[in-house]
């Protein structure tokens, strides 16, 4: 034994001797004296570029590389494991569009590897979510006009034909470039759709499309086809209902009605006389041909409603009378009192009452419009007067708050609802 | 009828730390406005902006804004002007809390009805040890005090009667919260029936202090109420019983002297109109019984236990909990008859005083040559669990059970002097076995001051006569009339010449001295220890809310507890009580009504 070690101290002497080779040129480089290998430099940053976001119709995006090194090739994947390959490049330049195979309907998460003259690295973390919506429902390519025969025309509602659609599909019109608002709607039998639009105001409007299929809905398309109604002679509005107060005598002297029958955009003024000279109020009817009129503060008296309309044509004449309403004078006053409560909370600065009331019978104090009662000096009062109120049933309940704070309960310091109680004003 | 006080004898004590006390204070010039969620932020800055006045802070969603106030503004009428916004759910000060400590008493950690933070109750240094059962217990399953002392800490307005074994009124945690009449007396004693109500026991003190002792003076524990009015009505004897007479007059007499709160830790009588009667009186004067539900572990709803078992509308009958908020394993229910849990298990609280027993051997010191025919010796009783107990019987060879019988004819006496120099009470307690011939033959007791053989010369404290068959029966005398020096025991047999029985065996023989101090504390088991904590609260309602009606503070009581899934169907609320809870309660508003001003 004691030979051998002998013999094998002269080797290690004899290559520990030996002269040195000198380190060799490229392509070999060794940065560590362990000896590893120059690591590949994963991307930067992957982004969009084509679409410039997600969600979108596009099976086969375009993303841009940042941040890579020339040379090295850059592989991406749709899986964490790195083995569904949709995508390779390598760079010439620091930054790269890559346009990726084309991906299933769903959500994917884009992650790379890298691999240099030495070595490949990892599979990097997600770069990039993007979700491929399916195929893009097909917007109408062009817009012709089927009826009225002319253009323009004193037709409020021209019905549309849209062109290049896609059976099934659902198409929209609008007249505004952002497609917010719809004014027609229609399914695709074939490749056209017939739409009629709702009322147009007076002048000249273009009308874009989008489309949906199950997929979702296309971008607004540009406009497709312009058209102008040159109104007609408004006709005046042929129904009337009190909207706030609903009912009649009542004690609200500047009371609200809704006037239907009217054309979108006409001016919808309201009266009180046979002549429409006495003027209560005016309004501009919306696209439901509604006008929704709340009334110059009224006399105490009995009062019969006509209107008549106007637009740039012309006016209607005046309506005959389309409905009534008596002023009774200011609203009764309704004293509404409890038995006090005797909590020292309650009697103290913080505390009081909260009186809750609604037009409906057993109501949620939750969502119901209330009164604050508080404490000032003494005990907190146990009345409050309403002066606000109109005629018919409105219903009632109370409830105690306290001047202390509620550390550590669930519930605040306030009493339950009391049992509910009501007034009927005739 | 007797009562008894409702303990369990195991045992106990309480710290500091620190927390945030509403002093009343608000920060001037500067409220909070709460606006409904349903509208923005920005909505509800503008909002205050139109009111002329700013904002200050980040405005969080659905949180108060803080609003600063301009000179010109008065507080209250901004706090008015913007409570009357139908947009507004609530304007108020911005109160100032103050970080302040909890009570200084140095016990105070160990009451963990109070505020459980999960400590382990060790012995209070008094007689008695805690149950290891659920010891430590749950943080946090306490009655909530320490936020209701945010409020209240002052009861004082209230006065609480103890109706009791008394209260050491000089003790260090009690004697600044004692009631006093006209003559500087605190109470009234109904068993000696004198105007000294003095605890000689200790059931009573720990039940006041639990009520109120002082908190916050750096001394021993604390109680519900910091500050308090304790009566003491001594209606329990040393031994811890009392009678319907004189718990009645105690009753009574509490209600006279102006009482709105009456503790009655105890029980064991059965239905009784003098009782009931009084509890009216009580009811019609306003004044509130707090009792305990018992300790037999009965459902009170089945086999009823008076008083809590009374349906007058002025009681609240109260069950113990453990430290996990479990119910006392002892302790009675009723869903109809027990009204509310609370802590009564580990309680700590004062102790009127030092207790000693005295030599009390059952192997030597007795006298036991004075007889004719039997003769008393020492010997043992075999039990049916297999223990041997040390007993002092006769005939000498006295067997349970066995055809040996004590001779007629007989005059057996045995007796020793005891030393009760110093002490303020002494209570003698032995169990007995029982098989004397009945109405013809007895087993005499007696006790005189002295050295000598009381037997025939000192005073009978009974005769007995006949069989307690199988079990063992529990004697307890009040020897407190010889303390001072030295005194003698003596039991004698006497039998006439008929038919004779097996005999008598005493056993367990004990005589427990207390010699008063001011400083003993002890921990102790009950709902006789659950009561207490309720009548604290009571008073602490009472006091907070002085046009609180009776009904009022009861319901207060029951509602504003914790539910609590160990009460649940067993009582009337399933809830334990809760300090800051019934603090908080507030009521129903009642009586609404709407009508058109002509």
């Amino acid at each position: 034994m004691k030979s051998l070690l002998i013999t094998l101290s002269a080797l290690a002497l004899m290559v520990s001797c030996k002269p040195k080779t000198p380190a060799a040129a490229a392509p070999f480089t060794f940065n560590k004296p362990g000896g590893a290998p120059i690591s590949p430099t994963a991307p930067a940053s992957m982004t969009l570029f084509n679409p410039l976001s997600s969600p979108s119709f596009i099976a086969n995006p375009t993303v841009t590389l940042s941040g890579l090194v020339v040379g090295e090739m850059v592989k991406i994947y749709r899986n964490s494991t790195c083995s569904t390959l949709i995508g390779t490049t390598t760079a010439t330049a620091t930054s790269m569009n890559v346009t990726l195979s084309s991906l299933p309907v769903g959500t994917h998460e884009f992650f790379t590897k890298t691999t240099n003259t030495f070595t490949t690295s990892a599979c990097s973390a997600s770069m990039l979510s993007y979700q491929y919506l399916g195929v893009a429902p097909q917007n109408a390519t062009s817009i012709t006009l089927m009826a009225p025969g002319t253009n323009p025309s004193a037709d409020s509602t021209p019905t549309l034909i849209l062109a290049g659609v896609k059976s099934g599909e659902t198409s929209r019109i609008f007249i505004d470039p952002a497609c917010s608002t719809a004014y027609g709607t229609g399914v695709a039998s074939g490749t056209t759709v017939t739409i009629t639009s709702l009322a147009v105001a007076i002048g000249t409007h273009n009308f874009y499309v989008n489309s949906t299929n199950a997929a979702g809905t296309n971008v607004c398309s540009g406009a497709l086809y312009t058209y102008q109604y040159t109104g007609v002679l408004p006709t005046s509005a042929t129904n009337l209902i009190l909207t706030n107060p609903e009912t009649s005598p009542n004690y609200d002297s500047t009371p609200t009605v809704t006037l239907s029958g009217v054309a979108n955009g006409d001016t919808v003024e309201l009266f009180s006389d046979a002549g429409c000279t006495t003027q209560l109020g005016s309004a501009v009817a919306d696209y439901t041909s509604n006008a929704v009129i709340t009334t110059s503060a009224l006399a105490v008296g009995a009062y019969n409603f006509y209107s008549y309309s106007t637009n740039v044509i012309g006016s209607s004449a005046c309506s005959s009378m389309l409905g009534s309403y008596t002023y009774s004078g200011p609203p009764p006053t309704v004293a509404v009192s409890w038995i006090a409560n005797r909590e020292t909370a309650v009697n103290s600065l913080g505390g009081g009452y909260r009186v809750y009331y609604s037009r409906t019978n057993n109501f949620d104090i939750t969502t119901a419009p209330f009164v604050n009662v508080p404490f000032v000096s003494g005990t907190a009062p146990t009345t409050v007067n309403f002066n606000t109120l109109m005629a018919g049933i409105t219903y009632f309940k109370v409830q105690a708050y306290s001047a202390l704070n509620a550390p550590n309960l669930t519930t605040g310091s306030q009493s339950a609802a009391s049992t509910q109680f009501s007034v009927n004003i005739p | 009828m007797k009562m008894k006080y409702l303990i369990l004898l195991t045992t106990t004590v309480f710290t500091q730390s620190a927390f945030a006390k509403l002093t009343g204070n608000f920060v001037p010039g500067e409220i909070l406005v709460k606006y409904k969620s349903t509208m923005s932020t920005s909505a509800q800055k503008n909002a205050v902006e139109r009111e002329g006045v700013t904002t200050i802070g980040k405005i969080y969603k659905n949180a108060p804004l803080r609003v600063k106030l301009t000179k010109d503004h008065d507080m209250e009428n901004a706090i008015l002007e913007f409570s009357n916004d139908p947009n507004v759910e609530y304007a108020q000060p911005n109160y100032i809390y103050h970080a302040t400590a909890l009570p200084n008493d140095p016990r105070f950690a160990q009451t963990w009805g109070l505020r459980n933070t999960g400590q382990t109750i060790v012995s209070a240094g008094g007689p008695n040890s805690p149950s290891s059962t659920n010891n430590p217990g749950t943080s946090g399953l306490d009655m909530k005090m320490e936020y209701a002392w945010n409020t209240i800490t002052d009861c004082r307005s209230v006065t609480v009667a103890v109706l009791d074994t008394g209260i050491n009124y000089n003790h260090q945690d009690l004697a600044a919260n004692m009631w006093a009449d006209g003559s500087s007396n605190h109470g009234y004693d109904f068993v000696d029936n004198d105007s000294d109500p003095m605890d000689l026991d200790g059931h009573g003190t720990h039940v006041a202090g639990t009520i109120g002792a002082v908190g916050n003076n750096g001394l021993g524990g604390t109680g519900v109420c910091w500050r308090a009015s304790l009566m003491g009505v001594r209606v329990l004897d040393t031994t811890g019983s009392g009678t319907t007479a004189q718990i009645t007059s105690g009753l009574n007499y509490a209600v006279a002297n102006g009482a709105k709160v009456i503790n009655l830790s105890l029980g064991g009588g059965n239905a009784d109109p003098a009782f009931s009667a009084a509890i009216d009186n009580a009811r019609n004067n306003g004044a509130i019984l707090v009792i305990a539900a018992g300790n037999e572990t009965n459902n009170n709803d089945v086999s009823p236990a008076y008083p809590c078992s009374y349906t007058q509308s002025n009681i609240i009958c109260v069950a113990a909990l453990t430290q996990t908020y479990a119910k006392a394993s002892f302790s009675n229910w009723g869903a109809t008859s027990v009204d509310v849990g609370a802590p009564g298990v580990n309680i700590v609280s004062a102790w009127p005083g030092t207790v000693a027993n005295l030599n009390t051997s059952m192997t030597s010191g007795w006298n036991l040559a004075t007889y004719t025919g039997s003769r008393w010796d020492y010997t043992t009783l075999n039990l049916t669990d297999g223990t041997a107990l040390n007993i002092l019987a006769v005939p000498h060879n006295y067997s349970f059970g066995s055809t040996t019988k004590y001779a007629s004819n007989s005059n057996s006496q045995m007796w020793r002097s005891f030393n009760l120099a110093g002490v303020d009470a002494a209570v003698l307690n032995f169990g007995l076995v029982a098989d004397i011939q009945s109405g013809a033959d007895y087993l005499n007791i007696f006790a005189q001051a002295g050295t000598s053989n009381p037997t025939g010369t000192g005073v009978k404290l009974e005769g007995i006569s006949g069989s307690t068959g199988s079990s063992i029966e529990d004697m307890t005398y009040d020897l407190t009339a010889y303390k001072g020096s030295n005194m003698s025991l003596a039991f004698q047999l006497t039998s006439d010449a008929s038919v004779v029985g097996n005999g008598a065996a005493i056993l367990d023989l004990s005589l427990t001295t207390l010699t008063l101090n001011n400083s003993t504390y002890n921990v102790i088991s009950g709902t006789s220890m659950a009561t207490p904590k309720v009548a604290g609260l009571t008073a602490m309602i009472m006091a907070y809310n002085p046009n609180y009606l009776m009904d009022d503070v009861i319901n207060s009581i029951k509602n504003g507890g914790v539910n609590t899934a160990s009460l649940s169907g067993i009582t009337t609320t399933g809830k334990a009580v809760s300090g800051v809870g019934s603090l908080n309660y507030i009521a129903t508003p009642t009586g609404g009504s709407a009508v058109i001003v002509p």
